[in-house]
Parts: structure tokens; C-alpha cells; sequence
């Protein structure tokens, strides 16, 4: 496969949610503090040597399972610094729905749902998350705050759903443009959700958080189907494919388009990454909390 | 089938590319059944058309299509009951001169000679309340039970269990399958209602395969690896 150049090593001319000193913040032991019981170490069972990862990302290809082919939407943050919690809401997803075994995957940028990326679905507003992140507005956030707020409480579900669930509570999806699968709106403070969101919430809150320590256990991570959420040159973004032919990490960019990281964008990502392996699971995947 | 759809596309192209000036329908008349053997001829003279065009679906006898399209001649021999699916494809004009075509069926029953139905015996009585017995042990559920820290959902097992909720190349069964990490909760921090069962018959034995049938009962398959392992593993029980 050939990298259009233009999607490869995309840089933002500035931050537009991972400033370098909330950055730094992201060490692997903050994290771990952050997420507390929630953390785990990458399992050595996890791994597959290098030599092998052209024959996985083969069968990966042939049989839908990577991370990107549980994810069935795109998200726009622009022109908002929400960066690091639509790369989270998108890892969080991906865990959700492969729980369900049903490859609903991959999106089409700014393309509606066909039935059959429907599954047991659910969207995640990254504002639910990011107004408590980052209450200012404007600045951003680290994964260190991000991932201590939703392993706590949970997320808030998008005001738009790929099916007419009944949830007690929701949330708008982006203070961003949002696009065809996620809701935008005015800014929301915490003080401001719907009173009760808490009992919502909590249904949507990740149980284990695995942080790798190096670019090669990121790897593995997404050949077993896992996503990453890295920060990286002033931006955040879930890694959910590896491109072994080009040695490049595909992701889903919040601004409705694929893009990719080459191996050397990559290995400055380590710091920071993260993987969500288990997220709560319903009583039943096909009824929810009713209105 | 495919053959005779690509046949009838590529007659329509080239009729459409000779058309003059008349209005298009298709109109099929003549008898619906027969006695095998006899003569049987369907007329498409009531159409509107210019060419014609007819076929006989899925079946090796002949027929003869005479007066330029506009009759069908056909006689079969045969020793049950059989129905013949006949199409009529016409191609002329539209209204504003367009090119246009149109289809009509016909469907021909032919009997044998001295056919005599089998007497059907009527079938015992059953309470309306009662509904058809089913097999008690059919699988309904089957899930993939493992600890994250012992080792990942293997590829191979995960690709069965897709295969059994259904994808682009296959039809969903009648099992429900995914996958559960021993340490999971629901929100409320209990083992989700949907995997109770699952959880109690196969927790001492992961990584596993908990078969939930319809009767209540259970089937653990310890340490799966392939996707024939979970194929395998909710065939059904005679």
C-alpha cells in the first residue's frame, strides 16, 4: 500500500489539545497512579515477535480484526483542543464493541451507517469527559487527566446514536464542528449535566488500562486487536491499524479523515500510550436504561 | 440463472440500439395448466412491442418461439406434477420515444396423464398450545471466557465467534457468541446478567467455551484455539 505523503507524519502547526506541559505530565507511573486499579502492565502473552507480524497483519486483513474494524464512525473536533478525549472515546468504543464479536468496522469518513455497522454500538461524547478535564475550555488536556476522569465515572453517551437507544442521560457529543456521526453543540460545564448522569455514566467506564513501554508492545496492542491512544507533536489520536508493508500506524483522526504515523512517529508516542482492554459490559447487549 | 440474466441484458442492449417508434408493454396469454405431453402455445400478441424475446427459467426442455416473437409453442413430458416459468421480454418505446423494455412471467403447471394426487394423510392432532417440539439441547449462547494477564483473545477463536454472529460472506446462526474477561462487570460492579451462566459453569476452566442451550444446560470446551473449535463446539446434539 502506498502512504498518500500528505497523510503520513501529520503535524498540526499548533497544539489543538496536547500542549508539551500537560505532555509531560504523561509518564507511564502518572498514568498508572491516575487509572489506580484500572492499571495493568502489557502481559507478556501480548506479545508477538516482529518476525511474525507481516503473517498476523495478513490474517488481521483477511479477517477484519483489526481494531479499526470495530469502529464504526469518525469524529471532527475542530477547531476545539478536545484532541486526547476523542482519541480516548474512540480506544474506549473499539474495546466496547469487540467485546460483542461483531466487526462493524471500518468507518468511511462522512458517510452514514449502513445496517450492518450498527452491532451493539455505542458513541461516547468526549465532552462528557473534557469539561471536566479541562473546565477552561481552551488549552487541552493529558491522558493522564483524561483516563483518571472516565476510569472513575464513566462517559456520558452522544446525543447521537447509531440506534435510537433510550439512555436516562446524554450528552453533546463535541463544543467542535462534530460531523455526520457525532453531535456538536455549545460548551457544556459539569455543573451542567443532566442532573443524575453519574447513574448513566457509570455504565460506560473503562476496567483495565494497559500501558505499553515501547513502540514495538504498541504494535502487538493493535495486532491483537487493541487499540493504542497516543499524544504526540501537540496532538492525540488511537492507533488501530499497523501497515506492515510501509511499517506505519493507520488511525482515525478527529477531522473525518484516516491518517497514518510512520514507525519513527511511533516510537516518540511511547510515552503516554495507552490501551483500554476491558470496558463494563451490559446486562444485555441489546436493551439499555430507559428514558 | 446467472447465465440466462446475462443473456436477457445483453438481448436488451442490442434490441434497444434498433428500435422505431411504438409503445412498450409485455402481455402473456394462454393456458396456466396442461396434461403432459400436449401442445401447449402461449401468445404475446396483446403486447406493445417490437422485439421479443422468449425464455423458459431453469429447466433443459425446449421450446419453439414462432411468428416473429409473438407466439411460444411447448409440450413436455413428465411424471409428477411440474410448473414451467416462462419470461416474456419485449423492448420498444416510450412514450417520448425512449427506448423502453418489459417483462411478463407465466407460469404453466403440466400434470401427468391419469394423475392421481396421493392421498395425505391427515396428521395427528396436536394441542395448539403446544408448540412443535424443538431440540432442548440447542446452543443459543456460546462465549469465549479468558483472563486478560493469562493470555489475549486468540485471532483464530475470535474470527469463529464472529462467524457465528454473521458477516459479509455469511449469514448469522442461531447462536450468539462474544467474548467475556473473567474480571468484568457491569456498571453496578456485578458479572453482567448476560454472562451469569457463563461465568458459573466456566470459571474454573479458562480459557474456555461456555455452549448455553436452550434447556438451560451447558457445554464448557476448555482452551479453544481454533475457529473450528468454536464451530465445532455449538453443533447441535442429536
Amino acid at each position: 500500500m502506498a502512504i498518500d505523503p500528505s497523510l503520513l507524519d501529520v503535524v498540526m502547526n499548533e497544539h489543538d489539545g496536547y500542549p508539551e506541559d500537560l505532555a509531560a505530565e504523561d509518564t507511564i507511573p502518572a498514568l498508572w497512579d491516575a487509572c489506580g486499579s484500572a492499571s495493568r502492565e502489557f502481559p507478556k502473552e501480548y506479545w508477538i515477535e516482529p518476525s511474525q507480524w507481516a503473517e498476523v497483519s495478513a490474517y488481521n486483513d483477511a479477517n477484519k480484526l483489526w481494531p479499526i474494524d470495530f469502529v464504526n464512525r469518525f469524529t471532527n473536533q475542530s477547531p476545539s483542543h478536545e484532541c486526547v478525549c476523542h482519541a480516548l472515546t474512540k480506544v474506549a468504543e473499539c474495546a466496547w464493541n469487540r467485546a460483542t464479536a461483531l466487526v462493524i468496522g471500518p468507518p468511511v469518513p462522512k458517510q452514514p451507517l449502513v445496517p450492518r455497522q450498527f452491532g451493539y454500538s455505542v458513541w461516547f461524547s468526549a465532552l462528557s469527559i473534557y469539561s471536566e478535564a479541562n473546565p477552561r475550555k481552551w488549552g487541552g488536556s493529558n491522558t493522564r487527566n483524561a483516563l483518571q476522569i472516565a476510569t472513575k465515572r464513566g462517559f456520558l453517551p452522544d446525543k447521537l446514536q447509531p440506534k435510537p437507544y433510550k439512555f436516562k442521560h446524554s450528552l453533546v457529543g463535541t463544543n467542535g464542528k462534530g460531523c455526520i456521526t457525532q453531535s456538536s453543540g455549545d460548551w457544556v460545564s459539569v455543573s451542567k449535566f443532566p442532573e443524575g448522569w453519574e447513574e448513566t455514566a457509570i455504565n460506560f467506564r473503562p476496567l483495565e488500562v494497559i500501558f505499553p513501554e515501547s513502540w514495538e508492545q504498541i504494535v502487538c496492542l493493535v495486532l491483537n486487536g487493541i487499540a493504542v491512544g497516543v499524544g504526540r507533536s501537540g496532538h492525540s489520536i488511537p492507533y488501530m491499524r499497523w501497515v506492515n508493508d510501509d511499517e506505519a500506524m493507520e488511525y482515525p483522526d478527529s477531522y473525518e479523515v484516516f491518517r497514518y504515523d510512520s514507525k519513527r512517529m511511533v516510537k516518540s508516542a511511547v510515552g503516554g500510550a495507552y490501551a483500554i482492554v476491558n470496558m463494563t459490559v451490559p446486562d444485555d447487549w441489546t436493551t439499555f436504561l430507559s428514558a | 440463472m446467472k447465465r440466462t440474466t446475462l443473456l436477457l441484458s445483453l438481448w436488451i442492449s442490442l434490441s434497444l440500439s434498433t428500435l422505431g417508434w411504438a409503445q412498450c408493454k409485455a402481455v402473456v396469454t394462454g393456458p396456466k395448466e396442461s396434461l403432459s405431453g400436449d401442445l401447449v402455445i402461449l401468445d404475446a400478441s396483446q403486447s406493445q412491442a417490437q422485439k421479443y424475446l422468449w425464455k423458459l427459467l431453469e429447466s433443459d426442455k425446449s421450446f419453439l418461439s414462432t411468428d416473429g416473437g409473438l407466439k411460444c409453442i411447448f409440450a413436455a413430458g413428465v411424471d409428477e406434477p411440474r410448473t414451467f416459468h416462462f419470461i416474456l421480454v419485449v423492448a420498444g418505446t416510450n412514450a417520448n420515444g425512449g427506448p423502453e423494455v418489459d417483462i411478463a412471467t407465466h407460469d404453466l403447471l403440466v400434470k401427468p396423464r391419469n394423475y392421481t394426487p396421493p392421498v395425505v394423510k391427515p396428521e395427528t392432532p396436536v394441542n395448539p398450545q403446544t408448540p412443535a417440539p424443538t431440540n432442548p439441547s440447542r446452543p443459543t449462547r456460546v462465549t469465549y471466557l479468558f483472563e486478560k494477564d493469562s493470555n489475549p483473545v486468540p485471532s483464530a477463536v475470535l474470527k469463529g465467534l464472529i462467524s457465528l454472529n454473521g458477516t459479509d460472506a455469511n449469514a448469522a446462526s442461531s447462536v450468539y457468541a462474544s467474548y467475556f474477561e473473567i474480571d468484568g462487570t457491569a456498571g453496578d460492579g456485578d458479572v453482567p446478567k448476560q454472562y451469569e451462566i457463563a461465568v458459573k459453569a466456566g470459571k474454573d476452566s479458562i480459557p474456555c467455551l461456555v455452549v448455553e442451550n436452550k434447556d438451560g444446560t451447558t457445554k464448557v470446551i476448555k482452551n479453544p484455539k481454533t475457529t473450528d473449535d468454536v464451530l465445532n463446539a455449538v453443533k447441535e446434539t442429536k
